[in-house]
């Protein structure tokens, strides 16, 4: 794997990232142009198109982005923990747990407040975590005993939120919205709480990615190689639990971005943790920005929540991928 | 070669004692089972009682009640049950894979997904929504065979495309309930949640029939089964003809799922865990077809009861229940077996 | 007695994917004879192998059996005259050595037929040639490797095939598990069993087999009595490999006694 290789695809990356951008700001129900964009940033005043660009532009693409970056580097560092193609952050319980979080914050304590139902969807994120590893760590870590272990999770706390809304109806419409994923409505401020959280995640991801491409060629070889396993698969359920549950609290489940943007960029570099996560993170945030823009045109003035528009997007993907010739391995 | 003695010895054995145990023990709780789903309810009506209006001596309103309205309903369980389980090992054996099960490759999502055009275009009609399920669920597993087709490796490639599929019709269903009005929303949330409610004999009647067809041809195809358990090579060295063993088991297990999501709404776990369980218990082979049989067949009706009557005065659906229980189940499952490992 | 059968492949071609690894090959099995197929690591001999089983279609040419092309006969025919361990073969888990045995009879059957005395006298003769009857009821998950082999052997030895291919089966073994699986296969062949083995150690290739068969990148380098194909200069050939051959002091057969860079007493 050339360092060429990497440097042009981490080119090509961040030429996305910066259309992305661009069209994330300009892009909507109307079309703004790039002037005004910078005349709204630097001059705000208060005309109805400043304000789309201060009130909605800038809080999505801006969140867009750090959800983005968060999934997409924890995507890729899940399927470099499991050694397994498919693996997605939501094998580790983090969807289930924040949508279960929520549904209690609805339909027990009754409350939909975002900042609330935020709160609880990081501390459901964080818990259901807990109990997949706890579950998984049984078996010292098996990658299969983990997704199993994920799988089953999810299962039992997506039953358990379903009974949880269909008793209260309340419950049921507050969920409904908060299921899609969705960056519409989202206040700038959460970039506050969300951005340290994430960045930390990031970091951490960053400080383990070389540890884990030597776990890959198995924990025998790994520990050979001087690698404390134990250590390593912590750091990385710990930044996988930061940066997915952050994103989740944030936008609500976006299913398949993990998946899929590694894949993608699999292709591009090869299955290298070191260059993997970067550029998962990097394409990640173009993906998001972008799905979020397709859901605010496709259907305009309607809107597609962003959640469901990735799934459009990841289905091809996988499709194509289970089509191929040479199957995905890791 | 030595000379071995072999006064009487025959390769065909009877069934163990303990796998005799084993399937006894099953087919004794799906009679409780069944029992507690006649007598359990807002009416407790004792088991003397229930087999006499079974036989005929009782009459009147216990009849009506035990036989008019809750045997079609338990006998509904026993046999969709049933069909998951099997449906559920023909998915493990072709995807060679433990988490292979028609949930995966979206025939579940599909069928919920003509369901909720049709709830959601307005008619609510209880035979539309069969019909819609029917044809979502159809025309879904073409689309993956179609996408499919042409390749090898089959059971790999069905688990990610079919992944791919089951995530597009996710998003489909879940933008239809956004966009629909509260109250058929949650209605139709409740039939997606996979539910025994109102399934009375007419609408019992053809579901039952197309299982015990697919049933009998299952049957008839297990040594394509046994086969396929022994890997690709070899099963073709046994002389089966492998491509087509698998289209046509894998259209059985359609079948029987497809049948079942139609009548009652997408069912989860039961197909998943029914095999494993069984396998836990009892050898490869028809001992482990019927135990996963009998075992599905009980599980459905387990969970139905325990939906119905575990929090008084609310029903959650049987989908629900099964959902919770088998996570759980294979939560332990995970454990034990881990542990196994270590 | 055990009829025996000709097995030919004629300018066969074979491959995965894009990639064609075996191609043009032409082979006669000798009947009722112990051929080794041996080469280097992916010098095609497992492809030629699987061809030759019909688990692998031909890209062109064909496989003869008896005259007739194998991709013309119904699989359940070929699967009554031609018997196939692949491999790394994987059983369910909790299988029984009985069980698995008793697969071996599926080419016989047809869903109408009932187990019959036909069935019992093949699995019984295949447990007792294998010194697996103690074993029958025990699975097969807790064997070791040399009985684990041996079970397979009697799967395939049920089928009651007069032919019968292997895939590497002492790979995985222990010396002593290798030999014992190697003369089991003499066993067998002296009731006149066609036996056509891919191996990958030359020195048991040379005491075991009457006809080797030595591949390099997908063809025939050299076919015939290990005595004319084990020489000096072939397994440097097909092999990269220095060595002496020598006579075996146990068997009278062939010895391959690698010549390295150190450790010797040869000059460089």
């Amino acid at each position: 794997m050339t360092g060429r290789r990497a440097a042009v695809a981490g080119v090509v990356a961040t030429a996305a990232l910066a259309g992305a951008v661009l069209l994330g700001l300009t892009i909507g129900s109307q079309v703004v142009g790039l002037p005004t964009v910078l005349d709204a940033v630097l001059h705000p005043q208060d005309t109805q198109l400043h304000r789309v660009v201060t009130e909605s532009r800038i809080p999505r693409t801006a969140l867009g982005l750090v959800v983005g970056t968060a999934l997409g580097a924890a995507g890729a560092l899940m399927q470099g923990l499991t050694r397994n193609a498919l693996a997605d952050p939501g094998i580790l319980g983090v969807n289930a747990g924040a949508s279960f979080a929520v549904a209690i914050a609805v339909a027990v304590v009754g409350s939909s407040q975002f900042p609330v139902l935020m709160v609880a969807a990081l501390i459901g994120a964080v818990l259901a975590t807990l109990a997949v590893v706890l579950i998984g760590s049984v078996s010292r870590g098996n990658p299969i005993t983990l997704v199993l272990a994920g799988v089953a999770l999810a299962a039992v706390l997506g039953g358990a939120t379903t009974a949880l809304v269909l008793i209260r109806p309340t419950a049921f419409l507050a969920m409904r919205s908060w299921e899609s994923g969705s960056l519409a409505g989202r206040d700038l401020d959460l970039l506050t709480t969300a951005g340290p959280a994430i960045a930390a995640g990031l970091l951490l991801a960053v400080a383990m990615t070389r540890n884990l491409d030597t776990l890959a060629l198995g924990d025998d070889a790994a520990v050979a190689l001087g690698v404390d396993v134990r250590r390593t698969r912590a750091g990385v359920i710990v930044a996988v639990t930061l940066l997915a549950g952050t994103a989740t609290a944030v936008a609500g489940p976006v299913a398949f971005l993990g998946l899929a943007v590694p894949h993608v960029a699999r292709g591009l570099v090869g299955s290298a943790m070191t260059a993997l996560v970067p550029l998962s993170a990097v394409l990640g945030a173009a993906v998001v920005v972008v799905a979020d823009v397709v859901g605010r045109v496709v259907i305009s003035p309607q809107e597609v929540p962003v959640g469901i528009v990735m799934a459009f997007v990841a289905a091809p993907l996988l499709v194509w991928f289970g089509r191929s010739a040479k199957l995905p391995q890791l | 070669m030595s000379a071995v003695n072999r006064d009487g010895w025959t390769a065909r054995r009877g069934l163990e004692t303990r796998e005799r145990r084993t399937l006894g023990a099953l087919a004794l709780l799906l009679v409780v089972a069944v029992g507690l789903s006649l007598s359990v309810g807002s009416t407790f009506v004792d088991p003397a009682r229930v087999i006499g209006a079974l036989i005929g001596t009782e009459d009147g309103g216990i009849r009506l009640l035990v036989v008019e309205w809750r045997l079609p309903r338990a006998l509904a369980a026993v046999a969709f049950g049933a069909a998951l389980g099997l449906s559920g090992l023909v998915f493990q054996t072709i995807t060679r894979n433990e988490l292979g099960s028609p949930d995966v490759i979206g025939l579940t999502t599909g069928a919920y997904t003509g369901a909720l055009v049709v709830i959601t275009s307005g008619s609510g009609s209880g035979t539309a929504v069969t019909v819609g399920a029917l044809v979502g669920g159809f025309a879904t597993a073409a689309v993956v065979a179609a996408l499919v087709a042409g390749r090898g490796d089959l059971g790999y490639r069905i688990v990610i495309i079919g992944i791919g599929v089951s995530a597009v019709l996710a998003s489909v269903n879940a933008w239809m309930l956004l966009r629909a009005r509260l109250e058929v929303a949650i209605s139709a949330s409740i039939w997606g949640s996979g539910s025994l409610n109102g399934v009375g004999w007419s609408q019992l009647r053809t579901p039952l029939l197309v299982i015990g067809v697919l049933g009998l041809l299952l049957l008839c195809a297990r040594r394509g089964i046994w086969a396929l358990q022994l890997g690709d090579d070899l099963a073709r060295g046994l002389g089966t003809r492998v491509t087509a063993t698998k289209v046509g088991l894998l259209a059985l297990a359609v079948g029987l799922t497809a049948v079942v999501t139609a009548a009652a709404g997408p069912i989860a776990f039961v197909a998943l865990a029914a095999p494993h369980l069984a396998a836990a218990l009892v050898r490869p082979g028809p001992v482990h077809l019927a135990a996963t049989a009998l075992l599905g067949a009980a599980l459905l009706t387990v969970a139905d009861v325990v939906g119905q009557h575990a929090i008084p005065g609310r029903a959650i659906p049987v989908g629900l229940v099964t959902l919770v229980l088998g996570g759980a189940y294979l939560i332990w499952f995970v454990l034990r077996s881990a542990r196994r490992l270590t | 007695m055990t009829d025996a059968h000709l097995l030919v492949a004629e300018d066969l071609s074979l491959g995965y994917g894009r990639d064609t690894i075996v191609e043009m090959l032409s082979l006669r099995i000798p009947p009722g004879r112990i051929t080794a197929i041996v080469g280097a690591n992916a010098c095609g001999k497992s492809t030629l192998l699987r061809g030759l089983a019909r688990l692998l279609a031909p890209r062109s040419g064909s496989v003869l059996l008896d005259g007739r092309s194998l991709q013309t006969m119904p699989s359940r025919d070929i699967a009554r005259t031609l018997g196939m361990l692949p491999q790394s073969p994987s059983a369910p888990s909790g299988i029984t050595v009985l069980d698995l045995v008793k697969r071996g009879r599926h080419p016989h059957r047809t869903w109408l037929q009932a187990w019959g005395p036909e069935d019992d006298d093949a699995v019984f003769e295949a447990l007792t040639s294998t010194s697996v009857l103690e074993l029958e009821d025990t699975p097969v998950d807790e064997l070791s490797g040399g009985q684990r082999q041996r079970v397979w052997i009697a799967m395939a030895l049920a089928q009651r095939t007069d032919v019968l291919l292997l895939d590497e089966p002492t790979t995985f073994l222990d010396v002593a598990h290798q030999v014992e699986v190697l003369d089991l296969l003499v066993d067998l062949n002296d009731s006149g069993r066609t036996i056509v083995m891919v191996l990958h150690d030359l020195g048991l290739a040379a005491r075991y087999a009457d006809h080797v068969v030595a591949m390099r990148d997908g063809a025939i380098v050299a076919e015939g009595a290990p005595g004319d194909v084990v020489t000096e200069d072939l397994v440097h050939d097909v092999f990269g490999l220095r060595c002496r051959v020598e006579t075996d002091p146990v068997s009278g057969t062939l010895l391959v006694v690698p010549i390295g860079r150190r450790r010797t007493h040869e000059s460089p």
